[in-house]
């Protein structure tokens, strides 16, 4: 059956080759020089028993690429292929033309079926065209004959200038050393935008988000990597860069993200809005919603939703752009070259923070949460406490460098005031171990007790006496920082006045101040080091002291910062 | 001692960002705890009028931390004191009455006065310094300083503490944010909303000085 389909196109080529056509529809083209009569023929065929030349035709696909951004983000220059038949004995050239003057020659290649080239998007000079309409001009030429066609592509420019993240899942972080000030805390609240890419009072006048006055592509905000400062700018109002920044955003894990991002078509000369075409940004993989039609300061809505389990991401969106033109069939979306990314960093915790307070800087500071997802280091595949709870009391026994204080078992960054009630913190302090990387059991407790609590974990601040005496008895014990010892102070002391641990609401106990002899036998040696992550408190006072009938667990809230 | 004076009032006056003022003096407990020839580097102010103020003081970085505390009288002082040793999980040495210590930590009642003397980093003994502190502590404060909190209007405000002051702490809540900087205290009112603030100043004469504003 398909022989007589090609013998039928074939024919029709070569009556209209007769009828001095230079092809049918689609954009193509002739003018008054075209060859009537070509020949040699490229191909004969037997009509009736009389041999007929066939005309060569040249016409524009029907998926011809109709609009591009060379900018973009892993672009490709396309490859434009003009449809041509009975061209064997021409030649074929392409070029590109603006307003009907010619602005780029390519090399194109003449091959059977298609004449071809490649174009990049920049003119005989090298640079690329400013936005706006060019046609292709294909021309099949032999002797003094020309066949021409012409294939209108529009030169788009595209960006988003702000991508806003918001949820009811998103979690306000704090950065606690505002430029460098300890104590200087500044929250990146909920409705905060993360993303943005605008012109600030630094630049050069003319400049837009996508690009600085002299053309200069304007470079998109990389991950904000300082866990304790938010960017600085000197000529804001506040001090804080607001026009160029992509900070990171924490969630409850599992949450939908709204993400809101916003197009810009701004370039140096104005605004680039599509002429020619229909064109959106269509969602990235990963994301669902409705595209956005390109239009500069056009906002979309689409939806993602933050990993599952407690961690952080780097996720890259590729936005990607659809146009379709009014030559286009059936008026279908084609996909340009290349896609707009943007990066984000989303934090997912196990929950919202967990206070007694509400004053700042009772919030998720991006330097502990960073910390203590590090600690998972993608172990945990859930959301579950007890796993992040562990994770915080080995990273805090092992990963940071303290040792207990064996001279006195003193605090030095927690305080009490005149009783056990009202604890505090001194977090920022702590944070680069300025008073010392010497602990006792409070300045342990206080900071897995507020790490857990900035990432969604109950935990409280308990206090374990005597319930008679002045102090209570221990069994052996690895101090945080040394091994099993009889007696956790240089001095023989065995004993404590107090000990203050950390535990969700059942009672179950998280400690990092020491490990307990995990071999059944706490009293003698040898030792097995069983760190304390969720010990029932009957298992927990067993290793600690000989004596745990006799001690009285007490004080059930959480530290605050200070 | 002129020299150590002075020295002490330009610190303050780093430290405040106010306006050219002695605030320090042999007589005032600031300068009675400020060991030898080290400056006062920080004060942190608690937010918990029952916790100590913590005053850092070093060359170039703390040295040593002094943990303050202003009680009503001698008894209030050595209560607290009594119940700072048992927050010690281990030992504390009494060396004398009202003070127990060791050579990296001492703490001691004097006065109305209950403090902590630690030493962070270096070497040396803290228990000569912590008694020579307890022996310049006044019995007495001079009347606390002043301060009145700025009206804010939409936008950012810079504040700086009023002088006489060497730490402060504001909390704000409603449509005022507070940051420290590195010379006192930025507002950032976003909107027209109700606002409160809450300033906690400590003065040289460690005094703790609350002031609310709502507006």
């Amino acid at each position: 059956m398909r022989t007589p389909v090609v013998r039928l196109h074939l024919l029709l080529g070569t009556l209209l080759g007769l009828l001095g056509c230079g092809g049918g529809g689609g954009g193509a083209d002739m003018d008054g020089g075209v060859d009537a009569l070509p020949g040699p023929m490229p191909v004969t065929l037997t009509l009736g028993g009389s041999p007929l030349p066939a005309q060569a035709t040249i016409e524009v696909p029907v998926d011809a690429l109709a609009a591009m951004d060379p900018h973009l983000d892993g672009f490709e220059a396309p490859r434009f292929a003009f449809d041509v038949r009975f061209a064997a004995g021409w030649t074929c050239d392409i070029t590109v033309e603006r307003d009907g003057a010619p602005v780029r020659a390519l090399e194109a290649s003449l091959e059977a079926t298609e004449c071809a080239a490649v174009w990049d998007g920049t003119g005989d000079s090298g640079v690329l065209l400013d936005p706006g309409a060019v046609e292709l001009v294909a021309t099949l030429t032999r002797g003094t004959s020309e066949i021409i066609a012409t294939h209108p592509v529009e030169i788009l420019r595209l960006g988003l200038d702000e991508v806003a993240l918001t949820g009811p899942g998103r979690v306000p972080l704090l950065y606690a050393a505002t430029d460098g000030v300890r104590g200087s805390f500044y929250e990146v609240g909920e409705s905060a935008v993360p993303w943005r890419n605008v012109p600030d009072s630094r630049d050069p006048a003319g400049s837009t988000s996508l690009e600085l006055a002299d053309g200069t592509l304007r470079t998109r905000p990389s991950i904000w990597e300082d866990l304790t400062s938010p960017p600085i700018d000197p000529s804001a109002a506040d001090d804080i860069e607001a026009e160029t920044l992509n900070l990171p955003t924490a969630w409850v894990a599992g949450s939908v993200v709204d993400v809101l991002p916003r197009v810009t078509t701004a370039w140096r000369g104005g605004v680039a809005d599509p002429v020619t075409v229909e064109a959106r940004i269509v969602a990235p993989e990963g994301v669902t919603g409705e595209p956005i039609a390109l239009a500069d300061g056009a906002t979309g809505s689409f939806t993602m939703t933050v990993p599952a389990s407690v961690g952080r991401e780097d996720r890259e969106l590729q936005w990607h752009v659809e146009v379709r033109s009014g030559s286009s069939e059936d008026g279908e979306w084609q996909t340009i070259p290349g896609y707009f990314a943007t990066t984000h960093r989303l934090y997912a915790l196990v929950g919202r923070p967990m206070f007694d307070y509400t004053s700042i800087p009772h919030r998720a500071w991006v330097d502990v949460v960073d910390r203590v997802i590090g600690w998972l280091d993608g172990a945990s595949a859930s959301v579950d406490p007890d796993i992040v709870a562990s994770a915080i009391v080995e990273g805090v026994f092992l990963e940071l460098g303290l040792s207990y204080d064996r001279e006195r078992g003193a605090s030095h960054y927690a305080q009490h005031g005149g009783g056990w009630t009202g604890a505090s913190f001194d977090l920022s302090r702590f944070r680069d171990l300025s008073n010392g990387s010497t602990i006792n059991c409070s300045d342990a407790a206080g900071t897995v007790s507020i790490y857990a609590n900035m990432v969604g974990i109950d935990l409280r601040y308990h206090i374990i006496q005597h319930r008679f005496e002045a102090s209570f008895d221990l069994n052996y014990l690895q101090p945080i920082g040394f091994d099993f010892a009889a007696a956790p102070f240089y001095s023989g002391r065995s004993a404590f006045r107090y000990h203050a641990v950390t535990g969700p609401p059942d009672t179950r106990i998280f400690d990092a101040t020491l490990a307990i002899d995990g071999d059944g036998v706490p009293a003698s040696p040898p030792h097995i080091t069983q760190l304390v992550q969720g010990l029932s408190q009957t298992d927990y006072l067993f290793g600690l002291t000989p004596e745990p009938e006799n001690v009285r667990v007490f004080v059930d809230e959480k530290m605050r910062i200070r | 001692m002129n020299t150590f004076i002075h020295r002490i009032a330009r610190l303050a006056l780093v430290l405040t960002g106010c306006a050219a003022v002695n605030i320090a003096s042999a007589q005032t407990p600031l300068a009675a705890l400020t060991p030898g020839s080290l400056e006062l580097l920080e004060v942190d102010v608690p937010a918990n009028p029952d916790h100590p103020v913590r005053l850092y003081f070093g060359s170039g970085q703390p040295e040593i931390a002094i943990d303050v505390f202003a009680a009503a009288d001698l008894d209030a002082a050595r209560a607290r004191l009594a119940f700072y040793l048992s927050t010690v999980s281990g030992e504390l040495p009494a060396l004398r009455e009202d003070v127990h210590g060791d050579a990296g930590l001492v703490a001691f009642a004097t006065g109305p006065w209950f403090a902590v003397v630690r030493r962070l980093r270096g070497a040396g003994d803290v228990r000569p310094m912590a008694h020579a502190i307890a022996s310049r502590l006044p019995r007495t404060r001079a009347a606390p300083a002043r301060a009145t909190l700025p009206s804010l209007q939409v936008g950012i405000t810079r504040w700086s503490v009023p002088e006489g002051f060497i730490g402060s702490l504001v909390e704000a809540s409603g449509s005022v944010t507070a940051r420290k900087t590195a010379t006192g205290w930025l507002f950032d009112r976003r909107e027209g909303g109700s606002y409160a603030l809450h300033f906690v100043g400590i003065d040289a004469q460690l005094n703790r000085i609350e002031t609310r504003l709502r507006e």
